[in-house]
């Protein structure tokens, strides 16, 4: 579909406006022949490709990524970008002082919401009706969307009157742009910014400025967005090359990242940076999230028939069965052994 | 014939155009009736007065320099021409009759004939010749860059005079001295009457918390500094700032800022300085000798108000010195109180942060009350706090000259970003479209 040169916009103030029109009740028609969620709509559409997101929403999952990924009560704070203000004091009992921590971990505990792992979604091009009595009526495509109150934006009803009399949902991306006219969001912009440009991304992330990339993706995008898809991995894979997971560590993009990892045979650094860290209890959820996702996978067999599944037991048998750089992470694993070994000693 | 000859007379006076000076040259043979025009024609007053031009034309240049530069015998044995300015000469790297386009004036600057031809005025055909730059009376001093001048013109207050000399083996590295106060003082003695000698003020320091500062006098300026200096090395005292190097938060030393633990004020004479401790970016703020002092410390973010004799450079020094010294750090605080010392900063979410915890490894078990505690005006001695006067943030809308200035900006407020965003778009026209759109409509 050509984009219209200039749309006109019709605004239904209330939905019962639309309902007289014939397309809405062939949209509707429509949607609940389709689907209700926008998941569910996902899954129909790839059939062939495995759908991340239901393993990813999975509580298990979640409980698993927010472990590995930490929380550092500094990091997660800041320093942010504010004007200049005068630090305030206070002299505090141990008890007040681990009271007012904890109030501030509970409060910052919700900047590690994880954005939704989900394929790129797909267009949408069957139309609704066809109306050839409505051709050339005007030069311009029509768009009406629905502003009444309390709809929320991926629910919204936007449709498009074609010159050439087709009626058809709205593409994605004029979907938002509507959505961002009629409910605008603080630091979402109407034109897509260029910093998702191919080259200028590969300039940031030279400069390793991954969570600037990654909160503007997430700011900007929905989480099905072809964009924020092709930008969140193409980060995902500098930092993989880089090994530089630690940037992401008690932040929101961590547990995605894993994720993304896992979901692509590619945990093997991820791995070897966590036992290098001694984070051992951090390997063996990686590992055991590696064996959700891929439960026909040789480690997830191997592990499932276990005796005694420690840690140690666990990571030696993904090494043997499934890593791609197992003298490395062999020597790492010892090296931990012998000092642990070493600590007991000299305790 | 008068008429033209003087006319022509007048043209050939601006002298610079190629026809009027081949006129001239053409008339020059008959030099003498125009010089005795000129002088019968001063009777034809309405004539001459249009054309009259100042004196400065009717004399030499000798007698110009000399009515600039002349002193009567008298005035030069009280002394008037010592500041006598000398005579420049204004031809210089000039040669006569050879100027920028190199046009040869037959008679003048060539042969007048070439054969038995009279020559016409032309271009030279030789090859040219560099220009030669005009010479330029050579500078007394070196320039210096204007980042490493001082307060005022080529005076030595705010200069640096370097690190001051190694003792034995020991080099000063990393540090720089400056210098605050250099002034002339005089006494009188017996055998000479009034000896003047120098005095200078020098602070010394490594930009780390360690500094120092001292005064020395000599007859020459240059022994003085180099005293002050190396008396000032002599002299360093050590100074804790507010997160210099304690690395406990790695997240606070990223912040990068370096203040002072807290508001002081202190008096020397009567001088008084009130300093405030600040947030990062918020730079050095004060009279310009403190902020030299900050420099050389190592502080980075401060604000001071200075009070009374501020013109006392020895005193504000003094003052500032004695004031860092007698503070008190957030660790002395918390064993002091026996209590967390924690702080609350606006760009880390206001997390808690605690700073400094009490040796003993625990705190008291009572609370502090909220009010009792007022961080702010804690180290302001006898009770007596700065006052602090309430400025109306919005007197900017309540001023009917300003209240305008802003409805007339409003329309404007947000056109400067929204051009940058076109611009980064491509939305915004290219200066040829703009040109084309301002021509009119056929």
């Amino acid at each position: 579909m050509a984009a219209p040169l200039k749309s006109v916009l019709l605004i239904a103030k209330n939905a019962n406006l639309l309902k007289n029109n014939i397309a809405l009740s062939c949209f509707a028609r429509h949607m609940t022949c389709r689907s209700k969620e926008f998941q569910s709509a996902h899954t129909s559409e790839t059939l062939s490709e495995k759908d991340p997101f239901p393993i990813f929403s999975d509580k298990k999952v979640q409980d698993l990524l927010y472990r590995i990924t930490g929380f550092d009560l500094l990091k997660a704070a800041g320093p942010q970008k504010k004007p200049i203000q005068a630090p305030s004091y206070k002299l505090l009992t141990d008890e007040e002082l681990q009271k007012e921590l904890h109030d501030a971990r509970m409060k910052l505990k919700a900047r590690l919401q994880m954005p939704p792992y989900m394929n790129p979604r797909k267009r949408n091009i069957t139309p609704l009706s066809i109306d050839p009595d409505l051709a050339n009526f005007d030069s311009s495509n029509y768009v009406f969307v629905d502003i009444s109150f309390g709809v929320k934006d991926r629910k919204r009803n936007v449709l498009i009157r074609e010159t050439d009399g087709t009626l058809r949902i709205a593409p994605w991306d004029v979907k938002e742009r509507m959505n961002q006219i009629f409910n605008p969001r603080e630091g979402r912009h109407y034109i897509k910014p260029k910093i998702f440009e191919e080259q200028r991304l590969e300039k940031l992330i030279v400069e390793k400025r991954f969570v600037y990339i990654l909160d503007r993706a997430c700011c900007q995008f929905e989480p099905d967005d072809p964009d924020f898809v092709r930008t969140t991995h193409r980060v995902y894979n500098a930092i993989n090359n880089n090994q530089e997971y630690d940037i992401l560590r008690s932040t929101r993009h961590f547990g995605s990242l894993a994720f993304y990892l896992a979901w692509n045979h590619i945990i093997d650094n991820l791995l070897l940076d966590m036992i290098n860290r001694d984070l051992l209890s951090d390997a063996v959820d990686l590992i055991n999230l590696h064996c959700i996702i891929h439960q026909s996978s040789p480690c997830s067999q191997a592990i499932s028939q276990l005796e005694s599944p420690d840690k140690v037991a666990i990571i030696q048998t993904y090494i043997k069965t499934e890593a791609t750089i197992k003298p490395q992470l062999e020597l790492s694993l010892q090296a931990f052994q012998d000092a642990s070994k070493n600590k007991r000693k000299t305790n | 014939m008068f008429k033209m000859a003087t006319s022509y007379l007048f043209r050939a006076v601006t002298f610079n155009t190629k026809q009027a000076y081949r006129i001239f040259a053409k008339e020059i043979c008959c030099n003498q009736i125009v010089s005795t025009m000129t002088a019968s024609t001063q009777g034809f007053s309405l004539i001459f007065s249009r054309t009259y031009t100042s004196f400065v034309k009717t004399v030499t240049a000798d007698q110009l320099w000399l009515g600039v530069t002349s002193v009567s015998n008298a005035g030069r044995k009280r002394g008037r021409a010592r500041s006598l300015k000398k005579r420049i000469d204004l031809n210089r790297g000039q040669r006569m009759g050879f100027g920028k386009t190199r046009m040869v004036f037959p008679g003048l600057t060539g042969p007048p004939l070439a054969g038995k031809k009279f020559l016409e005025i032309h271009k030279s055909k030789e090859q040219e010749e560099e220009p030669r730059p005009i010479e330029r009376p050579r500078r007394k001093f070196l320039k210096v860059p204007p980042l490493l001048r001082g307060y005022s013109g080529r005076k030595f207050p705010g200069t640096s005079v370097g690190p001051p000399d190694p003792i034995n083996d020991y080099e000063f590295t990393g540090f720089d001295s400056k210098v605050l106060e250099y002034k002339m003082v005089a006494h009188m003695t017996g055998n000479l009457g009034r000896k003047a000698t120098i005095s200078a003020l020098v602070v010394t320091g490594n930009g780390a918390g360690l500094a120092g500062y001292a005064v020395a006098k000599a007859p020459t300026g240059k022994a003085a500094l180099r005293k002050a200096k190396n008396k000032a090395a002599q002299r360093l005292q050590y100074f804790e700032r507010y997160n210099d190097h304690t690395g406990k938060f790695k997240v606070l030393m990223t912040l990068k800022f370096s203040t002072v633990f807290h508001n002081f004020a202190v008096t020397e004479g009567k001088t008084t300085l009130f300093v405030q401790k600040k947030s990062k970016g918020h730079g050095v703020i004060s009279h310009r000798v403190i902020k030299t002092m900050c420099e050389i410390i190592g502080i980075k973010d401060l604000y001071v108000k200075t009070e009374g004799r501020t013109g006392n450079i020895q005193n504000v020094t003094k003052a500032f010195f004695r004031g860092l010294m007698e503070q008190e750090t957030h660790q002395q605080l918390a064993d002091r109180m026996g209590l967390n010392v924690v702080e609350y900063r606006a760009e880390m979410e206001n997390i808690p942060i605690p700073v400094a915890t009490p040796s003993q490894g625990f705190s008291r078990p009572d609370a502090l009350k909220e009010e009792a505690f007022d961080f702010d005006n804690l180290y302001y001695k006898d009770g007596r706090i700065p006052l602090k006067k309430y400025v109306d943030p919005n007197m900017k809308f309540k001023l009917p000259s300003t209240l305008k200035h802003f409805q007339l900006e409003n329309r404007y407020r947000n056109q400067r970003e929204a051009r940058l965003l076109r611009i980064v778009h491509g939305l915004e026209p290219t200066l040829e479209e703009l040109k084309i759109r301002q021509k009119p409509l056929k």
